[in-house]
């Protein structure tokens, strides 16, 4: 008996539940009116192509009809692990990634410790306005001005671009950086760097304007120096900051700057400059073997996946908020 | 805030109408209207501005194909891709289904060799060649300028033994050697030299050698100084230019060829003729008689050494000789350049060459978009005429009387030099009664940039004056005769229409390897274990597997290649060029009955 | 305000090394762009023939010419017979779909990040994971343009718009922002009668406006930079944009092999082409430098 009174009683908050759903459905219809286009974006635009991912286990080539494709497994998938490129396509993803992360990384947290520094303040925002502008060109400007900045001399008695006659004049000897492969990882880091770096100051500005006040006033009179100031009251204060953007970099250690390797890619460095994006891009879109691609870039995703998770824990484990 | 309720209000608006805008912009592959037809045709671009398509050049070029169609009208439709990015619009265009009706093919991709087994391309194997009766009963050629195209390159172009594609013909001979006519004739003069520049078109392995190392040794240039060597070789890139002509001189194949011992098709470097070269260039490189730096010498500078007096060979394409010799004229008025085809190994061997592939992509005709045979017969007799002299004129020189002036022989106003050395203007070719200069206007030469992409390059009956670039120095003629010569004693490539599937997959790898490895090998920087040891390396990498798709493909092969077919090929050309002293007694006579009865 | 002692020597070293570096660095930056407007104005065979010394050779008399001077390269950048057209097309091309496509990703990004203001939203949580899910997992290249392609967008600029209409990241900043607006002023303006639309387009967004201009700066650069849409999705090359065109006059090397006497664009005219790209930017970039400064910290630090 009690069974069926609290089957009842369970019924009847069922019920309410339900009106209550009901209520709060019906009280935020215009939210889900403003939530439509968006949803429909995420629907269309990134949900389903996830269905796609099944052309990776079909022999599916651009212009052959679907249908004719077969299903062939994981034949892509073997295919691409006894590669003789995977290892390569591996290195030159992690060379590019860790130059990135050692050379690039620390670069923006130096100049923002430098900015912060500068107390004149008319003269900070020039100097911020500077390092900012190369953010907003376009890596098609960006590569252009590279190849006329290392152009090789079109003939004897020809001037190179300016940084192949500064490499000349520094090492005594003609240089060729156009034509040596693997000075694409440098080219690429440096073109990051000038791109990026002062961009990247933002952030860390904005952590350093967090510092409290009190702190330096206080070091000030314990005779601290600028030096010191900056060294055992500022950095340890942004240190969070530093340590989230640092695991949040590892988790995308197999992203490297897709756009800007396209541009950069010629047959002489193709070898040094081959990444799983390119990678991808280079099997699906130029060559058209979709099946192929898809399989690539699906097991870069999910080895994605699995860097984001494990600095996201990382993240959390040093007590940082995360991405999730 | 009134801003913001606009902009939203706008975007709003904007959102739908561009999604709208989307679905109707949404263009699919059009059917061909044969008595009406608007051709759409895909070809590369490699001026920033190629040739519209209101100008008068395409129009004059759509009139002549709707007359000669028998339509009233006929549109050409051309979708131009820079060449940077031609292969990838290919393969886009494929996979969007935005099929044109005849689509330039650069490279046999994977993509394309599996369109064609999957029929999205008409096969033509049977119909290039196809017969008709006319009027009067004879049996002709149904495609006249089509049927001119070569069997070997139709082969070379087909996949599992079938044609599906129209080639762009190129020429075949085109290697030469450029050297220093007037180093030579000096050091044979005095005595250094056992012979002179009347001797180059039967010059021979040793006397090359003699020359290389007299133009080192021997003060050719006369300063009294050791200040010049005997061959440039350009690049990592580019050895391959002077490799592969030195090995086939001396007996190697060209690319793949046939090994007695193994039995099977090969590709070069299993040979030992390939390898005795490579060790005879490491000497050159070692002693001087080659640039030391070939590893890093970067092929745009390939000619400086030699316009400077440094050097005396250049081994590459016949028509590098017409570059060098213009600018040659002004660096150098009394240097005297001269071209030659090839170097026999010996006196008492018959020469052998490297030829090019012949052709420089296909046009296929996709079965998306020519839907029946009718259709398709339509776009055959449609490239039969684009073929024909009279719109490959049009399309390499733009149109007579307004593009280039007609003057008589004699009269040749030289407008413009280019950088290049060539002089734009044109002549006619057989007798040299008409020529022609080019306007300079840029306006008129836009009017048909980039329009002889569209060229097929065959040499089928003329129904026009055959027009050709006109050159101003004596070598540009030279050059002519090199490419007709070569021609005779071509080795073909064995492999060169089978597809290996590893080999598609992995030629940038193993290439890699094999070009590495015999750059620092020739430069002197590994031994030839170590070089041995990364060939192995090669095989091991997947270089076995494609040695063995390749033998399969060769062995089901009904036409495949042999050093017999090839020497009875070479053989029958030499016989109907007049040039008879590789040929046996034999051969003649059986040449001779073959001629009568083809009469 | 800190200033309260004197500046001792130190201090005084410290600061001449940090200004003269940051001034260096900073010029370092702009040199590049400098060196390419002035090479852009200069004639072809000062390029040719001159690096870093094209700063000071450009004054001096070059051949028979006082100076090397010239606005050759802009007069072929904007010759109607030559890429003129080409180049003016895609420039309108590039306005129109920067235009229209920041107002597609503001109104989706806004609308989609009001609504997932609301935490007490039925359903919620199962549209922030789909979000939270594709931010680090898609189906790729291939997949997206098989989806693109069938809804019959390939060819058309809704491809360039639609499917990046929406960045998860910024959208998710923009939500942080509006769960952010003080509650009250919601309430009343509900009591007042006004329906959810109403509060978001009277309330919501008039109180975030230094945020919708960061990010409207966001995308519009985002759009006005991107060639890799349009190298996928357009075909027609009558419709590229401007940075497509771009890369095509860098990249065109004039190097058909069959036809070697084909010259390349000249250097100065590459330059010019790229000034052209990235003036409009740097233009418009200083008036919208003050806005991001507030809008993107408070955005960032959040995010």
């Amino acid at each position: 008996m009690a069974k069926t009174q609290t089957a009842a009683v369970s019924a009847q908050e069922k019920q309410a539940a339900k009106e209550k759903t009901w209520i709060k459905l019906k009280r935020d219809k215009w939210m889900y009116l403003l939530l439509l286009p968006g949803v429909l974006y995420f629907i269309i635009f990134k949900i389903v192509p996830l269905w796609g991912i099944l052309i990776s286990f079909k022999d599916y080539f651009a212009g052959v009809p679907f249908l004719k494709a077969n299903w062939i497994g994981f034949d892509n998938f073997i295919d691409f692990f006894t590669d003789i490129s995977f290892w390569q396509l591996l290195r030159n993803t992690l060379i590019i990634s860790f130059m990135n992360l050692i050379f690039f990384f620390p670069l923006p947290i130096i100049l923002a410790l430098l900015l912060n520094e500068i107390r004149v303040q008319w003269y900070k925002k020039v100097l911020q306005t500077f390092v900012y502008v190369p953010h907003f060109v376009s890596m098609v400007v960006v590569t252009s001005i590279t190849f006329m900045l290392i152009k090789t001399p079109a003939m004897e008695g020809a001037a190179g671009g300016m940084i192949t006659e500064l490499l000349s004049k520094l090492t005594g000897h003609d240089v060729n950086i156009l034509g040596n492969g693997p000075a694409i990882y440098w080219i690429l880091l440096i073109q990051a760097i000038w791109k990026e770096c002062g961009w990247g100051t933002v952030i860390f500005l904005a952590a350093i304007a967090g510092v409290d006040m009190e702190q330096y006033e206080a070091a000030i009179v314990d005779g601290a120096s600028r030096f010191q100031q900056l060294i055992y009251i500022t950095l340890p204060a942004i240190l969070g900051t530093i340590v989230t953007m640092f695991i949040l970099r590892m988790g995308s250690v197999l992203n490297t700057g897709f756009e800007q390797i396209i541009l950069m890619q010629n047959d002489i460095n193709r070898e040094y400059s081959e990444t799983f994006d390119t990678y991808v891009y280079q099997y699906g879109r130029v060559e058209g073997n979709y099946g192929y691609s898809t399989a690539v870039g699906l097991f870069k995703s999910i080895v994605s996946l699995l860097c984001i998770q494990l600095s996201n824990r990382g993240a959390k484990a040093v007590g940082q908020a995360g991405l999730f | 805030m009134k801003l913001f309720k606009r902009i939203t209000t706008a975007a709003l608006a904007l959102a739908l109408g561009v999604t709208t805008l989307g679905i109707s912009g949404c263009s699919e592959t059009t059917e061909l209207d044969i008595n009406n037809p608007v051709i759409t045709i895909m070809l590369p671009t490699f001026a920033v501005k190629s040739a519209d398509t209101d100008s008068p050049v395409v129009k004059a070029i759509e009139e002549f194909c709707a007359k000669e169609m028998g339509v009233d009208s006929l549109k050409l439709n051309i979708k131009w891709a820079a060449n940077s990015n031609y292969g990838e619009k290919v393969t886009a265009a494929m996979g969007s289904n935005n099929w044109p009706h005849l689509m330039l093919v650069t490279s046999r991709t994977s993509t394309i060799i599996q369109n064609s087994r999957a029929d999205s391309f008409w096969d033509l194997t049977d119909l290039i060649k196809e017969t008709t009766t006319n009027d009067k009963g004879e049996t002709v050629y149904k495609y006249p300028n089509l049927a001119s195209t070569d069997d070997m390159i139709n082969h070379n172009i087909s996949v599992d033994g079938k044609v599906y594609g129209l080639y762009r013909a190129r020429e075949v001979g085109r290697a030469g050697v450029t050297v220093r006519k007037d180093w030579i004739d000096k050091l044979h003069a005095k005595g250094a030299l056992s012979f002179g520049s009347d001797h180059i078109n039967d010059m021979t392995m040793a006397e090359f050698e003699e020359m290389l190392y007299a133009f080192k040794n021997n003060d050719p240039d006369g300063n009294g100084q050791n200040d010049t060597y005997g061959m440039i070789v350009a690049g990592a890139d580019y050895l391959s230019g002077p490799l592969e002509n030195l090995a086939v001189w001396n007996g190697s194949p060209n690319a793949w060829g046939y090994n007695e011992k193994s039995g099977q098709i090969e590709p070069s470097y299993m040979f030992d003729e390939y390898v005795d070269t490579l060790t005879l260039m490491r000497k050159w490189v070692a002693e001087g008689v080659i640039n030391s730096n070939i590893a890093t010498f970067n092929s745009g500078d390939w000619n400086n050494p030699f316009l400077q007096g440094q050097a005396g060979v250049i081994i590459d394409v016949a028509d590098r000789a017409r570059r060098v010799a213009a600018n040659m004229q002004e660096l150098n008025p009394e240097a005297e350049v001269d071209v030659f085809g090839f170097v026999a190994k010996s006196a008492d061997v018959e020469p052998r060459t490297l030829p090019t592939t012949g052709y420089s992509g296909y046009f296929v005709l996709p079965t998306a978009s020519i839907k029946t045979e009718e259709e398709r017969d339509f776009m055959l007799k449609f490239m039969d005429v684009v073929s024909s002299t009279y719109v490959a004129n049009l399309l390499n020189y733009g149109i007579r009387g307004e593009s280039y002036e007609e003057s008589k022989d004699g009269d040749k106003k030289i407008v413009t030099v280019s950088p290049a050395g060539t002089h734009y203007a044109v002549i006619d070719n057989p007798d040299g009664t008409h020529s022609a200069i080019k306007s300079t206007d840029a306006a008129r030469i836009a009017e048909y940039q980039d329009l002889n992409q569209f060229g097929t390059g065959y040499d089928g009956p003329r129904n026009d004056v055959y027009l050709t670039t006109y050159y101003s120095t004596d070598v540009a003629k030279t050059v002519d005769k090199v490419y007709k010569y070569n021609k005779l004693f071509k080795v073909p490539n064995f492999a060169e229409a089978y597809i290996s599937p590893t080999y598609s997959r992995h030629s940038t790898q193993l290439d890699a390897i094999m070009s590495a490895a015999t750059t620092k090998y020739v430069s002197g920087a590994i031994t030839l274990d170590a070089w041995k040891a990364e060939r192995d390396r090669w095989f091991n990498q997947g270089g076995e597997k494609v040695i063995k798709e390749m033998n399969e493909s060769y062995n089901l092969d009904e036409d495949k290649l042999t050093d017999e077919t090839v020497k009875e090929a070479n053989h029958k050309l030499q016989y109907e060029q007049g040039f008879t002293k590789w040929l046996t007694a034999d051969e003649m006579a059986k040449f001779a009955a073959a001629d009568v009865i083809g009469d | 305000m800190i200033s309260i002692r004197r500046k001792t020597l130190n201090d005084i070293v410290w600061d001449v090394v940090i200004y003269v570096l940051l001034t260096v660095l900073s010029l370092i930056m702009v040199i590049p762009f400098i060196y390419v407007i002035v090479a852009s104005f200069a004639r072809e065979s000062l390029i040719q023939t001159t690096s870093m010394d094209l700063f000071w050779k450009i004054f001096a008399p070059v051949g028979n010419h006082p100076n090397g001077f010239t606005l050759a390269a802009y007069k072929e950048v904007f010759d109607m017979d030559g890429i003129g057209i080409q180049v003016l097309r895609s420039l309108a091309v590039s306005v129109c779909v920067t235009v229209f496509g920041t107002c597609v990703n503001l109104f989706c990004s806004t609308t989609m990040a009001y609504g997932l203001s609301r935490s007490s939203l039925i359903g919620k949580t199962v549209i922030m994971r789909m979000v939270l899910f594709t931010m680090v997992f898609g189906g790729g290249m291939i997949p997206t343009f098989l989806v693109v392609k069938s809804l019959g967008m390939y060819d058309s600029y809704a491809a360039l718009i639609l499917p990046g209409a929406i960045s998860a990241y910024n959208m998710l900043i923009i939500r942080n922002f509006f769960m952010e607006l003080p509650a009250g002023l919601e309430e009343a303006a509900s009591i007042d009668g006004c329906t959810d639309i109403g509060i978001f387009v009277k309330i919501a967004l008039p109180l975030s406006l230094p945020m919708l201009a960061t990010f409207g700066l966001m995308y519009g650069v985002g759009h006005w930079n991107s060639y890799f849409d349009a190298l996928l999705y357009l075909d027609d090359s009558s419709k590229y944009p401007f940075q497509l065109v771009l890369r095509n006059v860098v990249n065109q090397t004039g190097a058909d092999i069959d036809n070697l006497d084909e010259l390349p664009p000249s250097d100065t005219l590459k330059m010019a082409v790229i000034v052209i790209g990235t003036v409009p930017i740097l233009c418009v970039y200083p008036f919208l430098q003050k806005h991001f400064a507030a809008g993107v910290m408070t955005g960032a630090i959040k995010g």
